[in-house]
């Protein structure tokens, strides 16, 4: 195994460990989301697209100045994604590479990563986040989150309910009682799982086919890579047999007696160097004379509909049939930003849903409309969110949800409970039930005596919306009390003001009492 | 054959009687039976008054119910226990022991919703010391599990002994479905396992006042061990359910912590909070819960035991012995 390869096994490893720990109680250090907050183009995007200066650009300013010693390093050692690939073309090693002409062509797909990150980069600049589309950090996260972790559990907890007589016979109670939360994204870990065969399956064509054609993240690297101190050379002996061309995983050497490099696809994999059998191949800090000319054909047609296609999307999105009806339409986590400012600056990676511990919060569908797609909302029948933790603001990459002290949370309201007293069964049916009220954490909910029945009311100048109420209403179907968006406080910046303090009456008499 | 005036009231006459009798008669038996759930004269409220300064009938022996004042919850907890006749008495070496504390919401315990966990450390330590295989700590929490069992202090308050597990459970695969011979809404229920396989069962439950069941003290605590409880809500009936479950578990010990006690706003808070420092143990847990009920004025007025409906349940279920007043109560202050 090579240098590359361990870095590469040991930085997916990482990344799946950082995303499996996430969760309730947070890291001190916040570290979970790191692949994301390194990576370049949601970070820039988060910066043109929201108009805000957000800390996750100064760590992409960083990268791409990273990138202009090393090349697109990141690709070919760091990036979980690519190592995947790495993986999923081994699986079609040694078959014979299927014939498709234009899909074999090394040079002929190229410039669709350009095309694609000017598409982005045009929505970002028109107030649209488009980047999830394509960035791969997002996409591995979601594999992880969406496909991977249900799957996970569904076998940890089997494989524990086996082990369990095991366990209890040795005395390991802890074992023989632990239970791994169940989370559940239907549809949308099937999406991925959907978008992951393809892009592997791309991999019969050309080696991490994805890297090379359709990657915008690389091509961001790549814009900068060109132009890389840190950069392969080939000694004078060089006699054109061309090992180094057929090794090259994304086809930056051109040609079999080309010495040249087109440094905006090398990955400095450095497989190229241990293939050549006169051993003249370097990686090394080099003259930027020495580069090869861009091998990418962005004619001037395909930026003017590259950008045109960016332009026509973003006003597509932004001026979407009955957005206004759709604007605001589902609950967001507590800090999240303003609504169009949040969908600008929310990459869709998931990974607040990831961290989340009562699974509240879900990737969205269409519910806010076509520009809202994959964004978290939250589903309080699921899990209410708990006052306890505040994790989710602390891994959002981009800080589209704002980082809030446990203190400031209960201000940060996410909409309000609705009693719906024709479906709940004090009401109706004159039960003997206050799950509502028990689980309200604010003291929002409080009863009055009517007879014998003790009827819940609701104050909703406390309420923060964490749902409790709705997630424990033992309604069956959809509860009897529910959290609309109606009475949600959304700020950018700036402390939220404050909740009434709780004053604790008739369920919670005057306080204090005695 | 002529039918005179007189034959027909007689066999009128005869006939009502033989139709009506048993309608007449069963009135009469079920008079005699006390089968109305809410029938309020069995219970005396005066029952609860001069509750103080009864000799105790029983000279010798531990007493029926075990009252302890002091600043340190482990103390008062000690203390309690080894007036009801020590730890030993209820744990056996080898045993496997079950302590239920309240851990459902996910508050610090100075909110008074969860139990005081230097209550429970010192009720392990004290089963561990009369020779506990393990002592099992759980709840199925109304908050997120996970969350509430670190919050409300418990898995900190028991680190470092050994055999000693907190957990919490909220998969089916944790219970197991039993009937319960004595209940009458509550004919099957699914269990804890815990609860199921203990030698020992031991009610830590803290008291606070509730809004449903009005006061939750030892009996409520045992929804906590149920899996399904939705349908106490929406199918049957909540105060029935409570006590057909404690028919069914039947604690040795109930340790009933009043450190401080939650007087409205229960179960959940916020509400007002009064620091009784106090700790109730008893063998019966009826008597527990009933003393439980002079402790504060519950609801903000106080509550009569009739106007608790799942004690009345109890009481006619017989889960244990209402007349507190006859008991031997020891209140000491520590």
């Amino acid at each position: 195994m090579t240098l590359r390869r361990g870095f590469q096994v040991a930085f997916l490893l990482l990344f799946v460990w950082l995303l499996f720990r996430a969760g309730w109680p947070p890291s001190a250090f916040r570290v979970e989301d790191g692949f994301l907050r390194i990576d370049p183009l949601i970070g820039l995007q988060a910066w043109l697209a929201s108009r805000q200066w957000v800390q996750a650009a100064g760590i992409a300013l960083f990268m791409l100045g990273l990138a202009l010693i090393l090349g697109r390093f990141f690709c070919g050692w760091i990036c979980p994604f690519g190592t995947l690939l790495d993986v999923s073309d081994r699986l079609w090693h040694g078959k014979a590479v299927r014939k498709r002409r234009w899909l074999n062509d090394a040079r002929r797909l190229r410039w669709l990563k350009t095309a694609f990150l000017l598409v982005i980069a045009v929505a970002a600049l028109f107030g649209q986040g488009l980047a999830y589309l394509l960035d791969p950090i997002c996409w591995t996260t979601r594999l992880f989150t969406y496909a991977v972790w249900p799957v996970a559990a569904i076998v940890g907890n089997l494989g524990l309910e086996g082990l369990r007589p095991v366990f209890e016979w040795l005395g390991w109670m802890g074992l023989a009682r632990a239970d791994l939360s169940q989370p559940v994204f239907g549809v949308y870990g099937v999406l991925t799982v959907f978008f992951f065969t393809f892009v592997f399956w791309l991999g019969r064509y050309q080696k991490r086919f994805w890297c090379r054609n359709l990657c915008p993240l690389g091509a961001l690297y790549g814009l900068f890579a060109r132009f890389a101190i840190f950069r392969r050379t080939v000694g004078e002996a060089c006699d054109g047999d061309g090992r180094c061309h057929r090794v090259c995983p994304t086809g930056a050497i051109l040609s079999k007696a080309e010495r040249k490099t087109d440094m905006a696809e090398c990955i400095q994999c450095g497989d190229c160097a241990p293939a050549c059998h006169l051993n003249v191949t370097r990686f090394e800090p080099a003259a930027l004379s020495d580069r090869s000319p861009s091998s990418t054909d962005l004619d001037r047609r395909r930026v003017l509909f590259s950008v045109g296609g960016g332009a026509f999307l973003s006003a597509w999105l932004a001026f979407e049939p009955g957005r206004k009806l759709l604007i605001d339409n589902a609950l967001r986590p507590p800090g999240a930003l303003p609504e169009t400012e949040f969908l600008a600056t929310c990459v869709r990676c998931g990974q607040c849903v990831k961290v989340c511990p009562t699974h509240c919060l879900q990737p969205g569908g269409l519910i806010s409309g076509m520009s809202a797609f994959l964004s978290p909302v939250a589903v309080m029948r699921l899990g209410p969110c708990d006052p306890n933790c505040n994790a989710c603001g602390g891994v959002c990459p981009t800080g589209a949800i704002r980082h809030l002290e446990l203190s400031e949370k209960p201000n940060a309201r996410i909409g309000n409970a609705v009693l719906d007293r024709e479906r709940c069964v004090v009401w109706e049916q004159g039960r003997a039930c206050l799950v509502c009220d028990e689980n309200c954490p604010y003291g929002a909910i409080s009863w009055k005596a009517d007879g014998a029945d003790r009827r819940p009311y609701v104050d909703e100048t406390r309420c923060n919306g964490c749902g409790q109420c709705e997630a424990a209403c033992p309604v069956p179907g959809s509860a009897a009390i529910r959290v609309h968006v109606a009475g949600q406080v959304r700020l950018s910046k700036g402390p939220y003001p404050p909740l009434p303090p709780a004053e604790r009456n008739e369920s919670g008499s005057g306080y204090p009492y005695f | 054959m002529s039918v005179t005036r007189r034959d027909v009231l007689r066999i009128l006459s005869a006939g009502g009687l033989v139709l009506g009798a048993p309608s007449v008669l069963s009135r009469f038996s079920e008079a005699a039976d006390p089968k109305d759930p809410m029938a309020p004269e069995k219970i005396d409220a005066s029952e609860l008054t001069g509750l103080e300064g009864k000799p105790a009938p029983k000279p010798a022996g531990p007493p029926d119910l075990a009252v302890i004042e002091g600043a340190d919850p482990a103390t008062n907890t000690k203390a309690a226990v080894d007036m009801m006749g020590g730890m030993r008495r209820f744990v056996s070496k080898g045993d496997k022991v079950v302590i239920k504390p309240n851990m459902g919401f996910g508050n610090p315990p100075e909110e008074a919703t969860t139990t005081e966990p230097r209550v429970v450390r010192a009720l392990a330590e004290m089963a561990l010391e009369a020779g506990a295989k393990r002592v099992m700590i759980f709840d199925n929490p109304c908050h997120r599990a996970d969350i509430a069992v670190e919050i409300c202090g418990m898995k900190k308050a028991l680190q470092g002994l050994d055999d000693t597990f907190v957990f919490t459970i909220r998969s089916s695969r944790f219970f197991r479905e039993v009937s319960i011979p004595k209940g009458k809404v509550l004919k099957k229920t699914k269990i804890a396992v815990d609860i199921l396989e203990a030698d020992t069962i031991i009610n830590a439950p803290v008291a606070k006042s509730h809004g449903s069941a009005y006061v939750s003290f030892g009996m409520k605590n045992w929804m906590g061990a149920v899996e399904e409880r939705t349908a106490w809500h929406t199918l049957i009936d909540l105060h029935e359910a409570i006590a057909d479950i404690a028919t069914f578990i039947r604690p040795k010990l109930t340790v009933l912590d009043a450190t401080r006690v939650l007087v409205s706003g229960g179960p959940g808070g916020p509400g007002p909070i009064k620091n009784l420092k106090k700790i109730v143990a008893g063998t019966d847990p009826l008597a527990v819960d009933i003393y439980g009920l002079t402790l504060a004025k519950w609801g903000g007025s106080g509550y009569r035991v009739q106007d608790i409906p799942h004690f009345q349940h109890a009481i006619l279920r017989q889960v244990g012995d209402h007349r507190i007043e006859r008991m031997d109560i020891r209140k000491v202050a520590v």
